[in-house]
């Protein structure tokens, strides 16, 4: 569903992305794990078509998206969630969720200014689906709260959320659960088996929480340094000798930071 | 209809409701107080599209005082020297202006903050050095008269257009803003990576946020020239820009009430003190600077205090309509 | 021809630069855009008029003492109207300087009136001939005070401990105050500064444009202007842009048009800016996600 193709990105002198290839099939949960830095989050900004890649192909269904803009990504089936949320903090839940769903509704300006009835109706529809994801994350009482007056843990559901409207094919998952406690950290898990089992979305995982990581993935990249070290299911990742050392890398030297 | 319901049952606006409808019998068709009234509506007006703008989108303008002229000039031009009729010639003028707003629009989608707030200062500083030039066109510093419209041409008459003008354009402007439209705007202003990421071709919808803003300005403009009778280039200056930033930073941030109060309170203000000279900039700055000082969230936050406060009382206390701890 | 208009347009462009400086010393340590900038200013010169026609003081006297007025100008505004809304959005922070903009503009017109009156230049004289070039003594004054200032305020910033203290104050108010910086202190010498920067600006070019409530009012748009073609957060790119406008300016208004000379200098600003969204000397600062 998402290829890799030998992807570089520098900036400047720092190599941020080396010769990265993988493979994403339909329907995986599919996690990308490595030391901070390691370029994971640099690895989304590319799909996004944030950054642009040096050399090499991204491919989505096929398809290269190099000439595509970052605006235009969500229409190929591709949402996100970001690390420290990029909500629009100043806007209530839903609005936020209605933002989501910008790619897929069509509002011409002059029904808009007017309220026609299709305005109303395309309306409608659209609130019909935010308390639908609102629903199924359980945030049904928050809808009309702002934003930023939620506890971060909620802002992430709601960042999930917003990746959620347009029923994308591809999500894509920024730690989702950095700053959740075990117990939200598996009512997440469960609600990422539910997202792939119940509506068929594939998810591309970054993730720093290990028991997340080992329970629900199909598949595991390990990046370090931009490259791609390790790949394989969960449990052969766990065995591999240089995953091993660059994580305890990071414990001895990382730690600082 | 039911939102007209919904502001029906707000009781306390039925008095400024009425009070607005009866002013010119109450002053007695005074022409003196009913322009008082009609220039706090186009104020309000152009304090509502400065708001979509800054408030709402987060682009900051100090040009829309070039925009009130175009729309002033364009409406004239219109009427005088092509005969077009008043109610064409009003939103022409808004059109115009709004072409104009796209392409100051453009430098806009690349350029931020102080960077944007020089661009459009460059524009409000140059409207009326070109006006005054290029007197083919706007009569140069002699300006243009207008014939007020047959049927508007009373000064009541022309009050109640004011008034329902500026109702149905505030109607118009809330609309916008609750759509898909006014979502995207808000988030360009909270987020602009986000707002790729979501979807929203954020030149794409900057530069249109410009034009819209233009658009509604520019009717003000319209409104006002075929208010006085006439224009001429020194009407609209940078202060006039200055005034409009302060009334929706006074009444209230992305707050189409508070648009509304900031151009009242900035409008009525000066025509109060215009009998000392210099007293008026000084009440206003005076007034501007104990606002923001004492309300810095400007005078619509004492509304949205009070509908808090409201809805505290209806559910008990006000612990329980918000579960959450502010972080 | 054109070498004299352009050294003329050096000169103005000193002064441009000064008012910019202080603009960005403002900005660049508290955030804040000064839009009051030029009526402070205005508000020195007045001061400096009056010592000089009403007390008879001699011209640098009268000079110092309005500059002593200008940075205590500077303190009392940024103590008792811009500190308490030091945590207060920005927008917020810009309009109280243009609510001080307006009432320093009404009390001056209160006290003084709108009728200009001239202002007498620091060195009178005959015009002195370079090459081709011809330049007035006060010019000479202008381009050394304006050089030396610039020269002493770039050292202060770089190089002393209060200049130190600002730079970090600019980066994080709440980590500086950690460390043991005095914020308020800091803030309270930029307001100052940037004051007798502006009061400096306003006596350089008094003679020029005589003296008024007004008077400031296209010089503060074009130091801004200049300020913002510098990046805004650049001092030598505030000098380097005031001298640029002054160039500009002068040559539009030599070789194209004299009254159109605003628009012009503003559409070029606009297209540098097209082609360098942060100014001349500014640098990106683009976001991470």
């Amino acid at each position: 569903m998402l290829t890799f193709e030998n992807v570089t990105l520098a900036f400047g002198g720092l190599t941020a992305i080396n010769q990265l290839s993988f493979t994403v099939r339909e329907g995986q949960i599919y996690s990308l794990i490595g030391p901070n830095g390691a370029g994971k989050t640099t690895t989304f900004n590319c799909i996004n078509r944030l950054y642009t890649p040096h050399f090499g192909h991204i491919r989505f269904q096929g398809e290269d998206i190099g000439g595509y803009k970052p605006y235009q990504i969500i229409s190929l089936g591709i949402a996100r969630s970001f690390q420290n949320v990029e909500l629009f903090s100043k806007m209530s839940v839903i609005d936020n969720l209605l933002t989501g769903l910008h790619p897929a509704i069509k509002q011409n300006p002059f029904a808009i200014a007017f309220r026609l009835p299709s305005f109303r109706k395309s309306e409608r529809a659209a609130r019909n689906r935010a308390e639908e994801v609102l629903e199924l994350l359980g945030l049904s009482q928050m809808a009309g709260e702002e934003v930023r007056n939620l506890p971060f843990g909620y802002q992430k559901m709601v960042d999930i959320g917003r990746a959620l409207m347009t029923k994308p094919k591809l999500l894509l998952l920024d730690e989702p659960v950095a700053g959740m406690n075990p117990t939200e950290t598996e009512h997440l898990g469960g609600l990422i088996r539910r997202l792939r089992e119940e509506m068929g979305i594939t998810v591309l995982l970054i993730e720093h929480d290990m028991s997340l990581v080992m329970n629900i993935s199909d598949y595991i990249t390990v990046m370090n340094f931009g490259r791609k070290i390790a790949e394989g299911l969960p449990h052969e990742v766990q065995q591999n000798q240089e995953v091993i050392e660059a994580y305890l890398g990071e414990v001895e030297t990382g730690a600082g930071h | 209809m039911k939102r007209v319901k919904m502001l029906l049952q707000h009781k306390w606006l039925w008095l400024p409701a009425i009070l607005i409808l009866l002013y010119p019998v109450i002053v007695g068709g005074s022409n003196y107080y009913i322009i008082l009234i009609n220039m706090v509506g186009i104020n309000a007006i152009s304090a509502m599209a400065l708001n979509l703008l800054t408030g709402y989108g987060g682009q900051i303008s100090v040009g829309h005082s070039g925009f009130l002229a175009i729309g002033a000039y364009a409406a004239a031009i219109f009427s005088t020297k092509l005969g077009v009729a008043f109610w064409l010639a009003l939103p022409l003028g808004g059109v115009v202006t709004g072409v104009i707003g796209l392409l100051i629009g453009i430098p806009a989608v690349r350029l931020k903050g102080h960077f944007l707030a020089v661009a459009t200062l460059g524009f409000a500083v140059s409207i009326p050095l070109i006006a005054m030039k290029w007197d083919s066109l706007t009569g140069g510093f002699a300006g243009i008269s207008v014939k007020k419209p047959g049927l508007f041409a009373g000064s009541t008459p022309f009050y109640y257009l004011v008034v329902f003008v500026t109702a149905f354009l505030a109607w118009i402007i809330y609309n916008l803003i609750h759509s898909r439209l006014g979502r995207a705007f808000i988030a360009i202003r909270e987020s602009e990576i986000a707002a790729e990421v979501m979807g929203i071709n954020v030149p794409l919808y900057k530069a249109f946020m410009f034009a819209l803003s233009a658009f509604f300005t520019g009717l003000a403009g319209g409104l006002y020239v075929f208010m006085v009778g006439f224009i001429s280039p020194n009407d609209f200056t940078l202060t006039t820009s200055f005034l409009i930033l302060a009334m929706i930073v006074v009444g209230g941030l992305a707050s189409l009430p508070g648009s509304i109060l900031g151009a009242a309170l900035l409008t009525l203000l000066p025509y109060m003190t215009d009998r000392w000279i210099g007293v008026t900039n000084a009440v206003i700055g005076l007034a501007m600077g104990a606002i923001i000082l004492f309300l810095p969230h400007g005078l619509a936050s004492l509304w949205k205090r009070r509908r808090r406060q409201a809805q505290a009382a209806q559910t008990g206390e006000e612990g329980e309509v918000s579960p959450f701890v502010n972080i | 021809m054109l070498l004299q208009t352009i050294a003329s347009g050096l000169t103005i462009g000193c002064i441009y630069g000064l008012a910019a400086l202080g603009l960005v010393l403002i900005y660049k340590t508290t955030d804040v855009v000064n839009f009051a900038q030029g009526e402070m200013a205005m508000l020195t010169t007045f001061v400096s008029y009056i010592l000089l026609q009403r007390y008879g003081l001699p011209y640098y006297a009268a000079f110092l003492l309005a500059l002593l007025f200008a940075a205590v100008l500077g303190t009392v505004i940024q103590r008792f109207i811009m500190k308490p809304v030091q945590r207060a959005p920005l927008l917020n922070q810009l309009v109280l300087t243009l609510a001080l903009y307006m009432v320093i503009r009404g009390v001056a017109g209160i006290i003084w009136g709108y009728v200009p009156v001239g202002y007498p230049e620091a060195i009178s004289g005959e015009p002195l001939q370079l090459g081709q070039v011809y330049i007035k003594p006060n010019e000479i004054f202008v381009l050394c005070v304006s050089l030396l200032l610039m020269g002493v305020f770039y050292v202060l910033f770089q190089y002393t401990r209060t200049g130190l203290a600002m730079r970090a104050a600019a980066q994080d108010m709440q980590t500086s105050e950690l460390m043991g910086i005095k914020v308020t202190g800091i803030f309270t010498w930029t307001w100052a500064i940037g004051a007798v920067l502006g009061g400096v600006a306003g006596m350089l070019i008094a003679p020029i444009t005589f003296l008024d409530p007004n008077m400031m009012q296209e010089i503060a748009i074009l130091a801004f202007a200049a300020a913002v073609l510098g990046g805004f957060v650049s001092l030598p790119g505030a000098v380097a842009g005031g001298l640029c406008i002054g160039v500009l300016e002068n040559l539009i208004a030599t070789y194209v048009s004299a009254e159109l000379k605003a628009p012009f200098v503003f559409l070029l600003i606009v297209l540098i800016l097209y082609v360098r969204p942060n100014g001349l000397f500014g640098v990106s600062q683009a976001r991470k996600v």
